[in-house]
């Protein structure tokens, strides 16, 4: 019998390291984990050829997790460490991760800025809506409402939207994802990876320990109607209207590249110097 | 004979100033002269004051002059802005146009010689004659260069303009030429010997240069003065070599792009200047701790803060050296000229690969847009290659000790040695811990990788070994060897060592350089001497050394150090 | 994307011993890992009781690869399977655990697991009509029942937990 016919088991076996996960149990991240490495098996990568980068805050402790090449940075500054690593080695599958804090508060200025590049990589966010690691501060994608030591009352301004600013910024493929559906969650990793750009997958991940209430989550999560849209202002009005709905929220029909291919040496470096001759 | 012979020419609202010195400056060049070109500007992105200050000789000059020998204004719009950085002596011309009204008072204290030159006129007798073309007709007559040298350089530099610009601009030099007769003035230049393998380059060029000879192929920078010629010039240069420049939206992105990029294996570097400097330290921090090669270009300005963008300083060494938090050394270089900004950077870029750190480049505005004349280069040295794994030794650790503290790193692609970068404490695998063992061991590991290399002669540039020692660094190593000479005509002993090699401190070794001198001088551009403070701290210096240092804007020059070591000598 | 399946495929065989399979399998996975998130909480107890569950199923899991033999089964991506849940019925939910559960909990999941399982064999026992196929299946159902009835004994056995099972007296500690 095919021994290695179960996708879950095979990609444990080839993708996990030895390194303990210090997330809470009921964390929210062991499930994004598991559809990490899942897709991986499915689509039958050599760790050696996959590069996990991360910034600082829990969500961004996983490459330690997986068997692949991995750099874990500093707070906020995944996305440009893993443009500049994909621009110099176009042949690696560049994966970065990484949470709510990390990805939109310090790192929001590059989270727009990838958008933009639309370099070929993945962007997974562990989105809990706290900044988790350091002890349940308000995140910018935290509730107005919600109260906390560092902001009693709530952040009292609206909610960063990744989706809705990912959208306007030009990236061509948002999804969202949820952490306690790992297997579709999967899914929508093998299809943002083999995705010809930048690749926004944001998920929501429930905090066990600062946010016992996103334990409802499971009962509000559902697949969104009419994902995906190819229309940014639909799928906008779509997203902001409902977002527990999951899927694919944005694929831009034309699939565009960045226009500007590898380089490939045109001269040497003797010409170069030729214009400094008197 | 003038041992060099230095114009200043000046103008404003687009009279093309800058593009006459450069013309001037590479005439000069093609007839066999050495000479330096620094340019001074106003606030205003165009059409501010400008002024173009060329220095000339039959030897190699890297500093500026004392005071100008020249001074030749197409009009005087806010000139006097600029009186303390053209010095003139009781020797010196001032060739005005009557036509621009009144020298400033501030340049005639000087005593200078005051001679009509009326430019206006001269350029309106050519259809489409500038005036600042036909001053470099006088100021290259002057000089004693043959005007075919600068008729030559036109096409190459008026091309944008077309031709009937390029015909105008002959014809203008033409007129320059015929006109210095009636000037009764000479250079007393020397003839130069005849020339052949000669650069004219500008500092960040020479730096981006000797990036791209060590392999640099990525390229990050956010726009900055005075670092901004480095990315114009590398951008298209890096493309051609199959490499890419990019622009991040910040300088926290620049680093980290660049970090990425060196993370998969190729050489990377980032340049700025002191402002963006100071957002990248945390990154340089990381740079420490992942063990990652970087290059980081500091092209100082004076500051701090925001300071004066245009205007050189050596004010960065203390964030060069101590810059990020905890404890993270790592390496700084410092070229001594425009010359030696080339391998200067080969030997930074190829430190960075070999020692799995970030090294600092501390050059300055200065260097950085000065434009000299240099003695060509031998080909590129062998490019130093990453320590790679050896494989069936077991499984790889990224961060394992080693008797030279330096250990193997796979690049991302090798397979059977996958490994996870940290900025984390680590243990010898790469594993966030925080054990103390842990700690110390990577501490002391990243401190001894550096502190046990031997970096050689390459360290430092040494120029005799007299009783008066100037030790010195950057940009100011020039005004400080010519001041050497000086003092050396007067009768003293002089050594001078340049320091090219500023972190990991080599007490040991500078102090044997030191040895036997009776008076050690450390002369630098910043206010309370970084490189003097930071030298003593390290017990590097002998007893009794002395700081000669001032903050920028205006250079150091050979005449004030003299004066200043003199006044306060005791040698 | 995968289709919303509104026809789904037939049952075969060999689509329904992939299924059965990867219900074990991924119970045991899932119960070998949530043994190890406790032994990194020094939650032994509970740490050891999941590794017994773990094998468990790895023996049960071991049963039904001796029953495929040498069949070939479809390697399924994960989406593929037909769980009516979003994950396999027997892989306990990973936002069920807590660093302070007691064994009553991790019963109490682990009770919840068969239940589910059962119900999924069941439902393919009612969704075929290959004879075969649905007393394989019926079988199977059976066979979680009984799983569930050893869980049951064990809960019995076993003290609810107290009111303040979770209680930690000390606060979170921040890291990074």
């Amino acid at each position: 019998m095919n021994a290695d016919v179960l996708v879950a088991a095979s990609a444990a076996k080839q993708f996990r390291t030895a390194v303990k996960p210090i997330w809470c149990p009921g964390c929210g991240d062991f499930g994004v984990l598991a559809a990490i490495e899942r897709a991986f098996a499915v689509m039958a990568m050599p760790p050696e050829q996959i590069a996990l980068i991360s910034g600082i805050g829990c969500s961004s402790r996983l490459p330690a997790y997986l068997t692949p090449y991995g750099f874990h940075g500093v707070h906020g500054r995944a996305l440009p460490f893993a443009t500049g690593l994909k621009l110099a080695r176009p042949d690696l599958e560049v994966i970065v991760v990484g949470g709510d804090g990390d990805g939109y508060s310090i790192g929001g200025n590059h989270f727009l800025h990838a958008c933009r590049r639309n370099t070929d990589i993945t962007y997974i966010v562990m989105d809990n809506r706290v900044f988790g690691m350091t002890k349940g501060q308000p995140s910018p994608t935290t509730e107005p409402d919600w109260g906390s030591p560092m902001a009693p009352g709530g952040p009292d301004m609206p909610s960063f939207d990744p989706v809705a600013i990912a959208l306007a910024a030009g990236a061509n493929f948002i999804a969202r994802g949820f952490s306690g559906d790992p297997n579709r969650l999967a899914e929508m990793i093998v299809e943002a990876v083999r995705w010809p750009g930048f690749a926004l997958v944001e998920v929501l991940s429930p905090c066990v320990t600062f946010r016992p209430d996103e334990t409802e989550w499971k009962h509000a999560i559902h697949p969104g109607a009419g994902f995906p849209f190819d229309d940014r202002s639909r799928a906008a009005a779509a997203a902001a209207r409902d977002p527990f709905a999951t899927g694919i929220v944005f694929r831009s029909a034309s699939r565009p590249r960045s226009r500007r291919a590898s380089p490939v040496a045109s001269g040497d470096l003797a010409a170069v110097e030729k214009e400094f001759a008197v | 004979m003038a041992e060099t012979y230095s114009v200043a020419l000046a103008g404003s609202g687009g009279a093309g100033v800058m593009t006459a010195g450069t013309l001037l400056l590479e005439g000069a060049a093609k007839a066999g002269f050495y000479g330096l070109m620094s340019k001074l500007a106003g606030s205003q992105v165009r059409g501010g004051e400008t002024a173009a200050l060329v220095r000339l000789a039959t030897w190699r000059v890297e500093s500026p002059p004392d005071a100008y020998d020249i001074l030749c204004a197409v009009d005087w719009r806010n000139v006097d802005r600029f009186a303390p950085e053209i010095p003139l002596s009781r020797s010196a011309v001032i060739l005005t146009d009557p036509a621009s009204g009144p020298v400033p008072p501030v340049m005639l204290a000087s005593g200078a010689r005051l001679i009509e030159l009326p430019l206006a006129d001269l350029a309106k007798a050519i259809r489409g004659g500038r005036p600042a073309m036909v001053a470099i007709g006088v100021l290259g007559a002057l000089a004693r260069i043959p005007e075919d040298a600068i008729a030559a350089v036109l096409p190459k530099h008026l091309a944008e303009h077309g031709a009937a610009a390029i015909d105008a601009s002959r014809a203008a030099l033409a007129a320059g030429y015929r006109h210095v007769a009636l000037l009764g003035l000479e250079s007393g230049l020397p003839d130069p010997k005849p020339a052949s393998n000669r650069w004219l380059i500008s500092g960040n060029q020479a730096l981006a240069l000797g990036a791209l000879r060590a392999g640099v192929r990525f390229v990050a920078g956010y726009p900055i003065t005075p670092a901004t010629e480095f990315v114009e010039w590398m951008s298209p240069a890096l493309l051609r070599l199959g490499g890419r420049l990019i622009q991040g939206e910040d300088e926290l992105a620049s680093i980290n792009l660049a970090l990425g990029a060196s993370f998969g294996g190729v050489p990377a570097m980032t340049v700025t200047s002191g402002p963006g400097f100071s957002l990248m330290v945390e990154s340089v921090g990381l740079a420490v701790a992942s063990e990652t090669p970087l290059v980081l270009v500091d092209v100082q300005r004076a500051g701090p803060s925001t300071g004066i963008s245009t205007k050189s300083e050596q004010s960065d060494l203390n964030l060069a050296v101590y810059g990020a938090h905890g404890d993270a050394p790592r390496v700084v270089v410092a070229p001594t000229s425009v010359a030696d900004s080339l391998p200067a950077m080969e030997w930074a870029v190829g430190l960075a690969e070999r020692l799995q750190v970030p090294v600092i480049v501390l050059a300055d505005q200065q260097m950085g847009q000065a434009d000299a004349v240099i003695d060509g280069l031998p080909p590129p040295a062998p490019r130093v290659t990453r320590l790679a794994p050896e494989p069936g030794k077991g499984p790889y650790k990224r961060y394992a000790m080693t008797p030279s503290g330096i250990s193997p790193i796979a690049t991302p692609g090798m397979p059977g040695c996958c490994w996870v970068g940290e900025g984390l404490t680590h243990n010898e695998g790469g594993a966030p811990v925080t054990s103390a063992k842990d700690h110390v061991a990577q501490i002391e590991k990243r401190w001894h990788k550096l502190d046990a290399f031997d970096f050689g002669a390459d360290g430092a540039e040494i120029d005799g070994d007299g009783e008066l020692a100037i030790v010195t660094w950057g940009s100011s190593a020039a005004p400080a060897r010519e001041a050497a000479d000086r003092l050396r005509r007067e009768g003293l002993s002089v050594r001078v060592v340049a320091l090219r090699l500023i972190a990991p401190v080599r007490p040991k070794q500078l102090l044997a350089l030191l040895a036997g001198a009776r008076r050690t001088v450390v002369v630098e551009l910043n206010h309370r001497g970084q490189l003097f403070h930071y030298l003593r701290s390290e017990a590097a210096l002998p007893d009794g050394a002395e700081s000669l240092a001032r903050p920028g804007p205006l250079p150091l020059t050979a005449r004030e150090i003299c004066a200043r070591i003199q006044a306060e000598g005791h040698a | 994307m995968s289709a919303r399946r509104s026809v789904a495929p037939k049952w075969t065989l060999e689509r329904f011993l992939a299924h059965a399979l990867a219900i074990e399998e991924e119970a045991a996975l899932r119960y070998r890992e949530l043994a190890l998130q406790l032994e990194v909480h020094h939650n032994e107890p509970v740490s050891h009781l999941f590794t017994d569950l773990a094998a468990e199923e790895a023996r049960h899991a071991e049963r039904i690869r001796r029953l495929v033999g040498t069949r070939r089964l479809p390697v399924l991506k994960p989406w593929e399977y037909r769980w009516k849940e979003p994950e396999s019925p027997e892989a306990a939910p990973y936002d069920a655990a807590h660093y302070r559960m007691t064994a009553h909990h991790a019963l109490r999941m682990a009770l919840a697991a068969e239940q589910r399982a059962e119900r999924f064999f069941a439902a393919v026992a009612r969704q075929t009509s290959d004879r075969k196929l649905k007393a394989l299946a019926k079988e199977f159902a059976t066979e979680e029942l009984s799983h569930a009835a050893s869980v049951t004994a064990a809960l019995e056995k076993t003290p609810a937990p107290p009111a303040n099972w979770a209680a930690d007296f000390d606060r979170p500690i921040a890291q990074d």
